[in-house]
């Protein structure tokens, strides 16, 4: 306990001897100094690249919605009383009035149905993706409007005839000109441009950059002056809370087996796919590149630092008459391992200082390069507190060796000539 | 007088290759508070081993060893450490000084050890180098100080601690005539201060110094002159 007490009252003294140990000496490190320097720098560099990637991945995710769950009817497999399985299961504005009525745990509900249809203006007319759903669709899907607005509740209950365009149909359609308050045709039916949404870029849950490239109306204008009918392709629930998502399929469930005479061992009549179940696997992706992004810079790292472990090695060897001599002087074995452990930590972190500020300002410069769609490295805190970290613990690892044989030199070696 | 470092049936060996080599004998040797006792002999006859027996820098193998009625034989490597930094001064032959450090630091640094806080550790140097007339080249670096002052610097490192006993190897085997009569000098007046000083040493001069000379020869004590 005393022995403890001692030797962590003695650490910062004996740092402060490594460290002048190190001022005075620190010509001899410069060359082993620079694979610290490298390796930091890739570990930094590494862990950008794997963190940029990741919020790539997050973003892409955040551009068509992250929280939501989708409902949508299949077949019935299981065959009750005898009755045959097979049976199509079609969602109607009815299944989502009644959801609408009927999930508390739900924040937002929504139809949607995508069809694709022959739009026209009086300088294009071209096949085009559109989209018919309510207006809490916007929440649900992330739709940012640049300009304009997006369709409300009330043109949804008086079935308007607008319309909001993707970011990437405004030139398509109507070239140099305002977008707002013109009109558009749909199947041949004219519909007021009153929003254009933001652009939303590369999306991972559509193809490539679907919504960039959609029309969006009301789901009672698709009905009505398109003729749709009350089929609905899907709904969209979008929870109040993320654990609140077992909750709110059940209830789900219990407002549409009874509806669509369903069994209770029905399973697949009607699914449910929540998009952070989904993409849970497509994110661990990235944690594991994060991961061997990370493994490959502290190799590189732990590579230079063996190099550091070497010097330092030769350095003990070197200094055997004066290790022994501040044995003479009352060093215990102790003292000697923990000034040789903070001289090689120092160096280490030094050294991988500089290399994490070489690292980080090769990050900032890319910044400014146009990498197209490519994930931009980001230097998050983490990523440098988790270099660091790595940096201590690898020179730590460096200093056992060095530390170990100084605390083997016997002080006898003071009195005799070597 | 009680002795203060009390020697009892001590032996040392060595393992050479598969060998065991024995180089003391089962010495017997008793130091007196405030003796100034010089140990000669013939090179390999064991003072040095001796030397560092009696700065607990190596254990007897056999034997026992008291300090101030202290088993030292039974201390364990932290104990010993303690001690050595505590009541032992050493002086050596080559002076083993740091380099690249300035003499306040090299003369401050058996405190360091001791645990003594840093201004503590650098007045206390200051102090002891101005004693052996170094207070003017408290900054400089051992390779900017000529044979005579590295040893002063080395003494004075001896001394920080306020040692019990005072144990040099040959302090003046690296010297010149002239400046070995200074250190002599500053060791006699340690001496004459009170101070225990056991020196191994070669030179007529150094043992014209003591008041007790004591010859080993092949690992037993052969005479023991007392003076005056």
């Amino acid at each position: 306990m005393a022995s403890l007490r001692r030797s962590l009252a003695q650490i910062g003294p004996l740092a402060g001897e490594a460290l002048a140990q190190l001022r005075a000496g620190w010509r001899s490190q410069i060359l082993t100094l620079l694979g610290i320097v490298w390796g930091a720098a890739a570990v930094v560099m590494l862990l950008a690249l794997g963190s940029g990637f990741n919020s790539f991945l997050d973003l892409g995710i955040e551009k068509t919605g992250a929280r939501f769950t989708v409902v949508e009817g299949r077949f019935t497999t299981a065959e009750p009383g005898g009755g045959r399985a097979g049976r199509k299961i079609q969602l109607s504005t009815e299944d989502l009035e009644r959801l609408d009525a009927g999930l508390p745990s739900a924040e937002v509900v929504a139809g949607e149905s995508m069809r694709i249809v022959v739009a026209e203006t009086a300088r294009k007319t071209r096949a085009t993706a559109l989209s018919m759903a309510s207006p809490g669709i916007d929440r649900i899907r992330n739709h940012f409007v640049a300009r304009g607005r997006f369709y409300d509740a009330r043109d949804e209950a008086q079935a308007r005839r607008v319309v909001v365009l993707g970011a990437a149909l405004v030139p398509i359609f109507f070239g140099d000109q305002d977008p707002l308050g013109r009109t558009l045709q749909i199947d041949g039916i004219p519909f007021e441009t009153v929003g254009v949404l933001a652009e939303k870029g590369l999306q991972l849950m559509t193809e490539l950059d679907l919504h960039d490239r959609t029309l969006f109306i009301p789901l009672s204008a698709g009905r009505r002056a398109l003729g749709y009918g009350r089929r609905i392709d899907s709904i969209l629930l979008e929870p109040q809370r993320l654990d609140g998502i077992p909750a709110m399929v059940a209830e789900a469930r219990a407002v549409l087996w009874p509806r669509h005479h369903l069994v209770e061992g029905e399973a697949d009549a009607v699914t449910f796919q929540s998009v952070p179940e989904v993409m849970g696997p497509t994110l661990l992706i990235g944690v594991g590149l994060q991961l061997l992004l990370g493994f490959i810079g502290t190799v590189t790292l732990s590579m230079a630092a063996l190099g550091v472990a070497n010097l330092m090695i030769a350095l003990v060897n070197e200094r055997r008459r004066e290790l022994a001599m501040r044995r003479a002087c009352g060093a215990r074995r102790s003292d000697l391992v923990l000034q040789l452990l903070v001289e090689t930590v120092v160096v280490v972190v030094s050294g991988g200082g500089i290399g994490v500020a070489a690292g980080a300002a090769l990050i900032a410069g890319l910044g400014f390069v146009p990498l197209g769609g490519f994930p931009q490295p980001i230097l998050q805190g983490s990523v440098l507190a988790t270099t660091f970290g790595v940096l201590v613990v690898v020179g730590m690892a460096a200093g056992v060796a060095p530390a170990r044989l100084a605390s083997r030199v016997d002080p006898a070696a003071a009195l005799r000539a070597v | 007088m009680a002795a203060l470092l009390q020697l009892r049936e001590v032996t040392k060996s060595f393992s050479m290759g598969d060998a065991r080599v024995e180089i003391l004998h089962g010495l017997d040797l008793d130091v007196c508070e405030g003796e100034f006792v010089a140990l000669m002999g013939p090179s390999g006859s064991g003072k040095t081993t001796c030397l560092e027996i009696l700065g607990a820098i190596s254990p007897p193998t056999s034997g026992s060893y008291h300090l101030d009625g202290e088993p030292v034989h039974e201390l364990d490597d932290d104990a010993l450490a303690d001690l050595r930094g505590a009541r032992m001064g050493f002086v050596f032959q080559t002076f083993n000084l740091m380099p690249r450090m300035s003499a306040l630091r090299n003369a401050a640094l058996p405190l360091l050890y001791a645990g003594v806080p840093r201004a503590e550790r650098e007045g206390r140097a200051r102090t002891l180098l101005s004693q052996v007339g170094l207070g003017h080249r408290l900054d400089h670096t051992p390779p900017q100080l000529s044979g005579g002052e590295r040893q002063r610097v080395a003494i004075a490192r001896a001394l920080v601690n306020e040692p019990r006993v005072i144990l040099a190897d040959e302090p003046t085997g690296n010297l010149d005539q002239r400046t070995g009569a200074e250190i002599l000098d500053v060791l006699s007046d340690l001496h004459s201060e009170g101070r225990t000083v056991v020196c191994v040493t070669h030179s007529e001069d150094v043992a014209a110094r003591a008041g007790r000379v004591v010859h080993i020869r092949d690992g037993r004590i052969e005479r023991d002159d007392r003076r005056g």
